[in-house]
């Protein structure tokens, strides 16, 4: 009789276990399960990978507005009033809006659908100082400058008494599906 | 060891499903009684809005009002022409078609009571044949105010409103 190998001897251990303990059938069931479990991809970062969304789309969030990753910024080069004193959608005191603005789309990671967004800048006033936090630059659907018209690159204090930039809003005008 | 592997591999579909309710069960921030936008007003606003403003006023020194005005351009084919020969119209990304529901809206929605009586809508055929004739001459302000000139003879009622008047900001903004 020849001596086996300490090897030989867990490798056959592993392989009866698995033979008394798992019939074929049980091995049928588990990747039945499994299979089930791909037919519905319920987990976030399936559906993310369903659907064409954007780099800022996939981390937006719907709760805290002085954040740039918050949904409505998709598109704003700035800094956020609401760091200075004003709101997500009003100018701080002593600064003037905008009439012009640019306008872009934003998708709302809750309900999945798109709506109208302006940003319009607050002018008036120098460049507002707020943390580091609260100086955006995202770019969906944004273009290069040569298409000024969705660029947000530019400064859009225009026809307002002056044209220092002060921050940036981003009102919601409505839904666009 | 064996049953607590077979028990997380039935429990994978219920974790799931758990995870995507408990994702849908968490407050939403659904802006509220938010009613969709017509397709034509979101590709004016997306299109136009952010200068001419969301509802067709702005600052008319910078660029002209839309509201209740607009439509006056209707009544001389030059005028009629010349809204879809603008260069930020005929160079728009839009097909002719969608800028023709676009132009459209824009007369006789935003131009609200502006166009002449019996106007007719623009057409695609035409839309998409006056764009490949963007206006590019030498002196676009007095184009403009010819063709303006021309508006307000033929609609006299123009004269009233900023964009044909004689003291119109625009082109007080814009002389040489």
């Amino acid at each position: 009789m020849t001596s086996r190998s300490v090897f030989d001897q867990f490798s056959e251990r592993v392989t009866r276990g698995l033979a008394r303990f798992s019939s074929r059938r049980s091995v049928l069931g588990a990747m039945g399960t499994a299979a089930v479990a791909q037919a519905f991809p319920l987990l976030p970062v399936a559906r993310a990978a369903e659907t064409s969304l954007t780099e800022f789309e996939l981390k937006a969030q719907t709760k805290d507005p002085l954040r740039c990753d918050y949904w409505r910024h998709c598109a704003i080069d700035g800094v956020l009033c609401g760091c200075c004193g004003g709101g997500i959608h009003s100018c701080p005191p002593g600064s003037q809006p905008s009439p012009v603005s640019w306008i872009g789309t934003c998708r709302n990671p809750d309900d999945g659908k798109s709506y109208v967004i302006a940003y319009r800048d607050c002018c008036g006033r120098t460049t507002c100082q707020a943390p580091e936090s609260c100086d955006c630059n995202t770019a969906d659907r944004e273009l290069p400058i040569y298409r000024p018209q969705n660029s947000n690159d530019i400064i859009w204090c225009f026809g307002t008494a002056s044209q220092r930039y002060h921050c940036s809003t981003a009102a919601l005008i409505g839904s666009a599906d | 060891m064996r049953c607590t592997a077979r028990l997380l591999l039935r429990l994978i579909p219920v974790v799931g499903l758990v995870a995507g309710m408990g994702r849908m069960a968490v407050a939403q921030e659904r802006p509220s009684g938010m009613t969709r936008l017509p397709e034509a007003k979101v590709a004016y606003l997306l299109n136009c809005g952010g200068c001419h403003g969301e509802a067709g006023r702005s600052s008319p020194a910078l660029v002209p009002d839309l509201k209740s005005q607009v439509g006056y351009f209707l009544c001389t084919p030059e005028g009629r022409n010349y809204l879809v020969r603008l260069p930020n119209v005929a160079f728009s990304h839009l097909s002719s078609s969608s800028l023709t529901v676009l132009m459209n809206f824009m007369v006789f929605d935003m131009g609200e009571g502006s166009a002449p009586a019996g106007a007719k809508p623009y057409t695609v055929a035409e839309v998409d044949r006056l764009r490949r004739e963007p206006l590019q001459m030498g002196n676009f302000m007095a184009y403009r105010q010819k063709t303006v000139a021309g508006v307000v003879r033929a609609c006299p009622a123009a004269a009233k409103v900023s964009s044909f008047a004689a003291d119109d900001p625009y082109v007080l903004a814009n002389r040489r």
